[in-house]
Order: structure tokens, then C-alpha cells, then sequence
């Protein structure tokens, strides 16, 4: 039943592209099917990680096309791999012609081509001889992952063998984690018992160093060489702020639970439940890194849906500098409102997942 | 407005139906003359009759289902669990395998609204406020019952007057045969997946009035069954690894009648269990290192006297201790493993004191007073705000109950009050709330056991310590959770046909609606629990059972049950509005033929499910299908002067169906066990 659910989606996909594929001036040259795709796809195509469920082993991409913010398949690594892509999808990256997805529950990162095709992946049972835990985000740099792992290590792995190579020790849970400058910063969580951001030299991926951030850090963002941390916070209020790694000190400067930058500004959101209302508030910010000012994000028409529904993750077009904001409720399927960098409201679709973390643009 | 409807539309139909009923005559005149409560019971007993007794279902005002020790041996069932699954209106969820939780919710309220008794004294676990029933053994269970809304038994506790449903189980008291002073019962139960059960009962007269009673049994199995893994377009077969049990039990009892006709029965009961949790089955990563150690300890008293024709008391004590270790083996924990130690107490008095001022008029009033106590290692490590909550409940529930000989009523009100203090931080406000029930039954014919029943029962769960006190999730706001439940019923049974030695059948349409639903409230981080969910739930249960003589020593005993039900979330912001429930079928039922003859008796069950959802997004991706699994069983009683030798042996899941009831948490496939049992005498 599924598997023909998935089949008239994919026609339906097919009939749908085949009538604008023939309008894109950017890809006539581009042909999915070259790349093993086993749908038609429009070469201005972006891919949505859905986390999916605790247990519920539906993680997922949902394949759009940033020109028309139109859904095209239920599951894109489904259609093309013919199997689940597993449980907790819990980060995606895109570099050069390939997307890793990293997917936590079922311990394993993927590499996959630009229209959504496995080509290898890494499993984290037991890697380069240690159990180093289970994975959780990752960046790509001169043709090696660095990946956190939960057992509290940085692993470096090989993108064309999809081999682990090495592995540094870190602090607690790292979660997120950035490049810049030499360097490479993740997050220490400890779920609360740590509270650092470590650094780790590319060249020597040896050793790391530790700054004192806020209790249990979360994202870390990488801007125009400066460093920027949230986290719970010991009173789980989401603060923020700037790691100096000249001085090793830590401002903060607000509160966020989610965030994105591009063009040395950061695009932030924060999230806040009401416990006796049981309503959720999202107040939105910006930042200017070139100039420091904080202010308020006006989104003109904002809907109402975007204001008062759990934002799960924010991702940025480079292309255009369009801001996705994400939506979740934790049970249903997401949503994805476009907004303009000037803070005009584009629209919004639902993704066909649930919670959706982050999006990788191609063309 | 729409269920409302509903219901008078199914009133309306049941009406119609016992009018129709009327006209048709009856060769039968039933003894069982609408017993309700224990004495009268009593008496009838004493009474030798040739004859078919009226099935409890047919007589009561809410419907009570019960299974007795011999049909739960003729079907071969496994444990507590698959019993309960023969009910109508009840959903087990069953995580899978030999040690996998199993916890029973009545017509969807919730587990936590079911209450448990074990020899007529509630089980409690006031830290997940629901009971795992899959921990209980079937080997000394002499009936098992469940009543949805109460027992019509006007003496029980108020505890459970205060639930929405009871599930009861009794265990067998001494018997002794042919003048003996002791009787000895030696079982050894084997199967696959490892299962290695050998249990030991000795019964023990102790002069005229007492009588002593120890049990115990150990249980073994590797748990390690195989089931196919479908990914897709893969499909793989698979093995549900870490699922090892071991289980230790013994229970001692003593039974003693005084000189004035009073009783006692004093229990110890002791358990003891290690076993593997392997979770749901996760893609591509199988690793499951989770344990579980729980040991439970109790002690209990029950006294029944009878003072006069008008007044009697039930009294009962009981002190409980349990304690779990919960183990989790990963490098994400900081020392390589987390573990969790949780130790509850459980102090508990409770008496019933029936009278009767008129000869067709009971009142009774149930006082119950419980304190409960949780220590564990989580809050105290990450969260000293609250420590060691302890709390104590009065339930006072005053019952009146007024029968003639074909009426029946029954009006009962609960109040609850609760205090609870913790160590640390504040203590959350006193808890109290008034909780009405009104019930009736009539018998539409004089001369047939047609009875037309109907119940309102106004109900509620208090938060359990964990809903209240879990580290950053738990909520000391919270308020109760509320549940309403409507029931109108007709039930019959009869004899219309010589070919038949009885059929009865109920049907019994239910209208429940629960609102301040204790749910997780989703937020971007950190989940908080909150009385948020509103549920509405309508339904039909229909009960249906009758023997067929076949030939002199030769008959067939046919039960079947069936369930359609629809349980919606109803809060109006939710964007599940109006969506069945996650794991409940529309459509469920279970059937079971017992063929009993001089040579091998034949048991054979059959239990199936519609699809449902396993989310509540009801969309294809989380449909799961329809699965029907049937059981064999076969059976013969050996008799060696004084002793008796009975084996048995059962095929389970016969055509090694696979399903899930939990999403992720496979069933086991085909089956075997054989099970011998020597009694001496």
C-alpha cells in the first residue's frame, strides 16, 4: 500500500516537474537520472531533514524546489533507496555534489549524491577502535567529516572512503559543531553536567582546548571569524552570546532557542512556553555581527502559525538569502514558512515529515 | 451533541431489542436470582442445582467479564495478559516477548485508571500510576474478572468504587480430596525462546479452621525470538535480542475461619526479576543494552465478618515495598552508564461496613487510607528541589444499593482527599474531589434472564509521582485527570434450543470522555507534562457464550468477544482534532472453542485486531495492518489412584503471524509449550 502511495507520488512528481522543468533556464544541462535518480527533479532543489519520532524509525527528507516551495515526494531517500532512512534524522549537510546525513538513533551517517542516492555509509558501532557513540552533527572540510559523537569525541572521517580515520576527545555530549579559522568548536552539553565549548586544531587533530560557555551549550555558529554559543542555560531560559577565543571569555548577549546567519547577520527565534496558558510565543531578533546591533525581526504578515508553533530549526538559502523557519508540533507533520531577508513573508507548505531540522539547497 | 446522539440512537436500538425479546417464551427458569452481593453468594452456593448458572455478565449492572482456572488452561494462555485480552472493551499494550510491559486500559481511559487487585487488595504503583501486568503469573489464579466501571460487590474497597474499571484476580484456596490433610501440586512448564518454568504448591490443613497455603515458581527464558524486519523494499529475518528473564516468586498464605463464621486470609508475597529490555527495534542499529532488576514485597490481611443478617464488615491491611534497578549501558552517559534505583512504599488500611435497614435496601461505606512514599536516585542527582514525595489519600466512598426481585440500583459517591509533601521545595496543593456513579439493571421478563442495564460513572486518576516530580518534566501543578463514563447495556441468557445447554450474550454500548488528560506537552526543548488532552471515546462491546452438547461426555464450550470502538481527540487546538487514538482498532475481537472429552481435550482461540494508527497523524505512513493470531491447545488429565497427572500442550500464534501491537515492538512469531502438572493427592 505504501509502496504504491510512494509510486503515484512519484508520477504524480513526475507529471508535475515535467511541466515546469522545460521553463528552467538553469538546468538544461542537469539530468537527475544521470546522477541514479529514479524520479525527475528540477535542478533548483533543496532537501529537508525530518527528524521523525523517538523509536518511531521515520526519519525522512522532503525534496522541494526553492523557486515554488513545492513538495514534490513523501520521503526523497525512500523513493531512491527503496528502504528507510532509519531513526532520529538529526543533521544534514551539503558540500560539493554529495549530501551526509547524519541519523542518531540509528547510529549511522550516509553519503548520498545531490538527488538523494546512497552511495556509502558509516556506521558508528565501533569506530577506529573505539566506541566513540553515537553521532550527532557534522561539518565537512577539505574532503573529511568531523563528526560529534555522544560518547564524547570529535571523529574525523574520509568523504570519498566513508572511513573513520581518527578521533579526538572532547567534553560531554558534544553537539554542535563549526569550523573557522583552523579550527574546529563543538558544543559540550553533559545534558546539563558540562558546560564548554572545545577546540580542536585541524592541522593537528590532536587534543582539544575548553572555554567556559553557559551551562548545557547547544549551537555554536561560526560568523565572520567570531564565535557564537546558545544553550539551555542552568535556568533552561536558551541564552546566547559570544565566545572571545582570544581572551577565553563568554558574553551573552539574549536569549534564543534557534538560530541561522548569513552575510554576517544571524536570523534568531525564541521559542518560550507558557506553562499556565500552554501556549507558545516566538519572539524573532537579529543580529548584526559588522555592527552589534540586536534588533527586532519584523516579518511582515506574519501568520499566526508562525507565531505560536514550537520553531524547530531555522536553515538559509545561500543562493538567496531566503530564511526558512520550521515549525513542529512534535506529532504531525512540520511546516516551512519562507521569509525574505527583509522580513517579507513568502509562504508557507508543510514538510512530509515530522520536525523538521535543516535544509541544504542545490541548482 | 453528535455522541450524544449516538448514545440514544443505541438506547434506543437496545430497547427495541428487549421488547422484541418479550415475546418470546421461555422453557427455562433461572436460578441465579440476580446475586449481588457475597452473602447471598454464599448461600446460593450451598445450593446443589442441575443446571447451568447464569453467567455473572448477564446479572450484573456494569459489565463484569471473568475467565475461569480451567478455560485459562484449555486455551493454553500464556499469562495475565492474554487473558485480559479475551475481555471486551479492554486494551493491552504489550511491548512484546515474555518480560515486554503489559499494561490494560478499559475503553481506551488510560491505564491509569484501571486498578489491579490481587485477592481483593488494590496493586499499586503510585511512581508510573499504571501496572505492569505481565509481571503477575497465571499458575494460582482461580478466576480472573474484569469490571468496567466497579464490581457489583457492594463490600469491596473504595479504592475500587474510585476507579474506572477493575481488573480482579483470585487465586485458588485450599481444596483437600478424599479426607487428605495436604495437597501437593508440582508443575514444570517448558517452551520456546528457552522458557523453563517449575513451580511447587503445597496446601497444608491446619486443624478445623485453618489451612496454609505456599507457592513458588522460577522462571528462565533466553526470550530470544525471531521476527522479520521489512525496510522498505528489504526484508529481514531478525532476532529479538537482550529479552532474557528470570523470575523468582513465592507467596504464602493462610486461610482461617473463626468460631463466630468470620475470615481471614493473610498473604506474603514475594518477587523477584531480572531481565533484558530491547526496546523498540531501531533500523540499522540493533544495540540494546538496557536491564531491569525489580524486587516487590507484600504483605496483606483481609477479614470478612458477618455480625448479623444486617451488618457485616470487610477490613483489609497491606504493606508493599517495591524497588527497581533500571541499568542503561553507553559511552553517551558519563560514567559509561546511567542508572536509575527507584524504591516506593506502600502503608494501606482499608475496611467496608455493609448494612441493610431494609430487606431490599444495602448501604455500605468504604473508608480507605493509603500513604505512599518514592526514593530514588534521579531526582536526588539532578533535581534536589524534590525530593522524596510522599503523599496520603483518603478515599471514603458510601454505596446504597436497592433491589426487588427484578430491579436493581445502585448510587455511590466518592470523595477523595490527598496531601502530599516533599522534602524539599514546595508541597503541591491537597488534591480532593466528590466522584458519583449511579448504576441500574432490570430484568425485563419475569421469567427470562433478560436484563436491560445502565451505568453513569463519574471518575478520576491522581498524577503519579512521576507525572508530578520527573526530573524537568514533571509538573506539581497538576490537577487530576477526569473521566466520564456512560454505559447502557442488554444481556441475556437462555435456553432457546435443546440443542444448546445455555447461550448468553451482552451488548453493551459505552459513551467515555476524558478531559484535563495528563499528556506531555510538547515544547522546543523540554517537554513538561500538563492536564492538556481532551478525549472522547464511543463504542459496543458484545460478549457472547454458550455450550454445546455434542454427545454424553462430549460438549463444546464457545466464547467469542467483540469491540468496535472510536476514541477521538477531541481539544479543538489540537492538530490531531477529531483523530482516532494512536493503537486503538476499530474492530477487535477474540473467539475460543473448547471441546471437552473423555480423551484429549481441544482448546483453540482465536484473537484479532483491525488496523489502527500508531501515531496520531491517521495517514498511511502510520497505518498498521489487520493481524488475527489463533492459538492451539490440547489437553488430558491422567488419573493414578489418588493423583492426577495433567499435560498439556499448545502451538501459539500457529501461523507464525507477524505483528505488532507497540509499533517497533515485534510479537514472537509460532510458539510451543508443554506444561505438566501432578497434584497429589
Amino acid at each position: 500500500m505504501k509502496l504504491r502511495c510512494l509510486f503515484l507520488s512519484a508520477l504524480c512528481a513526475v507529471a508535475v516537474t515535467a511541466g515546469f522543468t522545460s521553463c528552467s533556464d538553469d538546468d538544461d544541462d542537469w539530468n537527475p537520472t544521470q546522477e541514479g535518480s529514479k524520479i525527475n527533479m528540477v535542478a533548483t532543489r533543496a532537501f529537508i531533514l525530518n527528524e521523525g519520532s523517538y523509536n518511531g524509525n521515520n526519519a525522512g527528507i522532503t525534496y522541494f524546489d526553492w523557486r515554488q516551495d513545492t513538495t514534490y515526494i513523501s520521503d526523497l531517500y525512500f523513493a531512491q533507496n527503496g528502504k528507510n532512512l532509519g531513526d532520529t534524522g538529526q543533521d544534514i549537510i551539503a558540500s560539493g555534489n554529495n549530501i551526509y546525513v547524519v541519523v542518531y538513533g540509528s547510529n549511522y551517517i550516509a553519503k548520498l549524491n545531490s538527488v538523494g542516492v546512497e552511495q556509502a555509509r558509516l556506521s558508528f558501532d565501533s569506530t577506529v577502535g573505539k566506541k566513540v557513540g553515537q553521532p550527532r552533527y557534522a561539518v565537512e572540510h577539505n574532503g573529511y567529516l568531523y563528526v560529534t559523537c555522544y560518547g564524547g569525541y570529535v571523529t574525523k572521517v574520509n568523504t570519498t572512503s566513508m572511513v573513520a580515520v581518527d578521533t579526538v576527545k572532547v567534553g560531554l555530549n558534544p553537539e554542535y559543531i563549526a569550523i573557522d579559522n583552523g579550527y574546529i568548536y563543538c558544543t559540550n552539553s553533559g545534558w546539563g553536567s558540562d558546560n564548554r565549548v572545545a577546540r580542536i586544531s585541524i592541522n593537528e587533530f590532536k587534543k582539544a582546548e575548553f572555554f567556559k560557555v553557559m551551562d548545557n551549550p547547544d549551537h555554536i555558529l561560526a560568523v565572520n571569524n567570531r564565535i557564537f554559543v546558545q544553550g539551555y542555560g542552568a535556568a533552561y531560559n536558551y541564552p546566547w552570546g559570544e565566545l572571545n577565543t582570544e581572551t577565553g571569555e563568554f558574553k551573552e548577549i539574549g536569549y534564543c532557542s534557534s538560530w541561522a546567519a548569513h552575510n554576517g547577520v544571524i536570523y534568531l527565534v525564541n521559542s518560550v512556553t507558557d506553562w499556565n496558558t500552554h501556549t507558545t510565543t516566538n519572539a524573532f531578533l537579529t543580529y548584526d555581527t559588522r555592527t552589534n546591533a540586536l534588533a527586532t525581526w519584523n516579518i511582515k504578515n506574519i501568520p499566526a502559525g508562525l507565531t505560536s508553533t514550537s520553531v524547530s530549526s531555522m536553515s538559509i538559502n545561500d543562493k538567496t538569502g531566503d530564511i526558512y523557519i520550521m515549525t513542529s508540533d512534535f506529532v504531525n507533520n512540520g511546516s516551512v514558512y519562507h521569509v525574505k531577508a527583509d522580513g517579507t513573508y513568502v509562504g508557507n507548505f508543510q514538510t512530509t515529515g515530522i520536525t523538521p531540522r535543516k535544509i541544504v539547497f542545490f541548482d | 451533541m453528535k455522541d450524544s446522539r449516538f448514545f440514544i440512537l443505541i438506547a434506543f436500538c437496545l430497547v427495541a431489542l428487549s421488547a422484541w425479546a418479550q415475546q418470546s417464551s421461555s422453557e427455562e427458569v433461572y436460578l441465579a436470582n440476580d446475586a449481588v452481593n457475597d452473602s447471598l453468594a454464599f448461600r446460593l452456593e450451598q445450593v446443589d442445582v442441575d443446571g447451568h448458572k447464569t453467567e455473572r455478565n448477564v446479572l450484573t449492572m456494569k459489565p463484569v467479564q471473568q475467565m475461569q482456572k480451567a478455560e485459562l488452561e484449555q486455551l493454553g494462555i500464556q499469562n495475565l495478559a492474554d487473558a485480559v485480552k479475551k475481555f471486551a472493551g479492554t486494551n493491552v499494550r504489550d511491548y512484546g516477548g515474555i518480560g515486554g510491559m503489559k499494561t490494560v486500559s478499559v475503553r481506551n481511559l488510560g491505564a491509569h485508571h484501571t486498578a489491579v487487585s490481587y485477592d481483593e487488595v488494590t496493586v499499586s504503583n503510585t511512581q508510573a500510576g499504571q501496572i505492569d501486568i505481565g509481571r503477575f503469573s497465571l499458575d494460582n489464579v482461580e478466576s480472573l474478572s474484569m469490571a468496567i466501571g466497579a464490581d457489583d460487590n457492594l463490600m469491596q474497597s473504595a479504592r475500587h468504587y474510585a476507579s474506572a474499571g477493575v481488573l480482579s484476580i483470585l487465586t485458588e484456596r485450599p481444596h483437600f480430596d478424599g479426607g487428605k490433610n495436604y495437597a501437593f501440586r508440582v508443575r514444570l512448564k517448558g517452551g520456546s525462546f528457552g522458557l523453563v518454568t517449575p513451580s511447587l504448591r503445597y496446601w497444608q490443613r491446619v486443624g478445623k479452621r485453618t489451612s496454609l497455603a505456599v507457592d513458588g515458581s522460577y522462571m528462565r527464558a533466553d526470550g530470544t525470538y525471531p521476527f522479520v524486519l521489512r525496510n522498505g523494499r528489504e526484508k529481514t529475518n531478525e532476532k529479538r535480542y537482550n529479552s532474557d528473564i528470570y523470575t523468582w516468586r513465592g507467596e504464602a498464605n493462610l486461610y482461617h475461619s473463626f468460631a463466630d463464621e468470620s475470615q481471614l486470609n493473610v498473604k506474603a508475597y514475594w518477587f523477584y526479576s531480572e531481565r533484558g529490555l530491547p526496546g523498540a527495534v531501531t533500523l540499522y542499529n540493533n544495540i540494546s543494552e538496557e536491564r531491569l532488576w525489580d524486587e516487590d514485597f507484600f504483605a496483606q490481611a483481609v477479614y470478612k465478618k458477618e455480625f448479623n443478617a444486617r451488618w457485616n464488615l470487610n477490613a483489609r491491611l497491606k504493606y508493599s515495598h517495591t524497588w527497581n534497578r533500571y541499568e542503561d549501558t553507553n559511552v553517551k552517559y558519563v560514567t559509561g552508564k546511567q542508572i536509575d534505583v527507584d524504591r516506593q512504599n506502600e502503608y494501606y488500611a482499608s475496611f467496608t461496613l455493609g448494612w441493610s435497614p431494609l430487606k431490599h435496601f444495602r448501604l455500605a461505606l468504604a473508608e480507605d487510607v493509603f500513604y505512599n512514599d518514592l526514593r530514588n536516585n534521579i531526582n536526588i542527582a539532578n533535581n534536589p528541589e524534590y525530593l522524596f514525595p510522599k503523599r496520603i489519600t483518603n478515599l471514603t466512598a458510601l454505596s446504597a444499593h436497592w433491589q426487588t426481585n427484578r430491579l436493581k440500583i445502585e448510587a455511590n459517591l466518592v470523595g477523595t482527599y490527598a496531601h502530599e509533601t516533599v522534602e524539599n521545595g514546595d508541597n503541591p496543593a491537597d488534591r480532593h474531589r466528590l466522584s458519583p456513579s449511579v448504576s441500574a439493571s432490570y430484568r425485563l421478563l419475569r421469567n427470562e434472564s433478560l436484563h436491560l442495564r445502565a451505568m453513569w460513572k463519574n471518575t478520576f486518576r491522581m498524577p503519579s509521582f512521576n507525572d508530578l516530580y520527573y526530573l524537568r518534566m514533571g509538573n506539581t501543578g497538576l490537577r487530576p485527570e477526569k473521566a466520564t463514563e456512560y454505559n447502557i447495556g442488554l444481556t441475556w441468557s437462555g435456553r432457546p434450543f435443546r440443542a444448546v445447554k445455555y447461550i448468553s450474550a451482552t451488548v453493551d454500548a459505552y459513551f467515555n470522555d476524558v478531559t484535563d488528560k495528563i499528556v506531555a506537552f510538547p515544547s522546543t526543548y523540554i517537554w513538561k507534562m500538563a492536564n492538556f488532552g481532551k478525549v472522547k471515546g464511543k463504542g459496543v462491546d458484545v460478549t457472547l457464550g454458550t455450550e454445546v452438547p455434542i454427545c454424553q461426555k462430549v460438549s463444546a464450550i464457545l466464547t467469542a468477544a467483540y469491540t468496535f470502538q472510536e476514541t477521538l481527540d477531541k481539544l479543538e487546538s489540537s492538530p490531531s482534532y477529531n483523530k482516532q487514538l494512536p493503537y486503538t482498532p476499530k474492530h477487535s475481537g477474540n473467539a475460543s472453542l473448547v471441546l471437552r472429552n473423555p480423551w484429549v481435550n481441544l482448546g483453540y482461540a482465536v484473537l484479532f485486531q483491525s488496523e489502527r494508527w500508531s501515531s496520531a497523524q491517521n495517514t498511511e505512513q502510520y497505518k498498521m495492518k489487520a493481524y488475527c493470531e489463533q492459538t492451539l491447545t490440547l489437553s488430558r488429565e491422567f488419573q493414578f489412584r489418588s493423583c492426577r497427572l495433567n499435560l498439556s500442550g499448545s502451538i501459539h500464534n500457529m501461523f507464525d503471524k507477524q505483528y505488532e501491537i507497540v509499533k517497533y515492538y515485534p510479537m514472537p512469531g509460532r510458539s510451543f509449550s508443554l506444561t505438566g502438572t501432578l497434584l497429589i493427592p
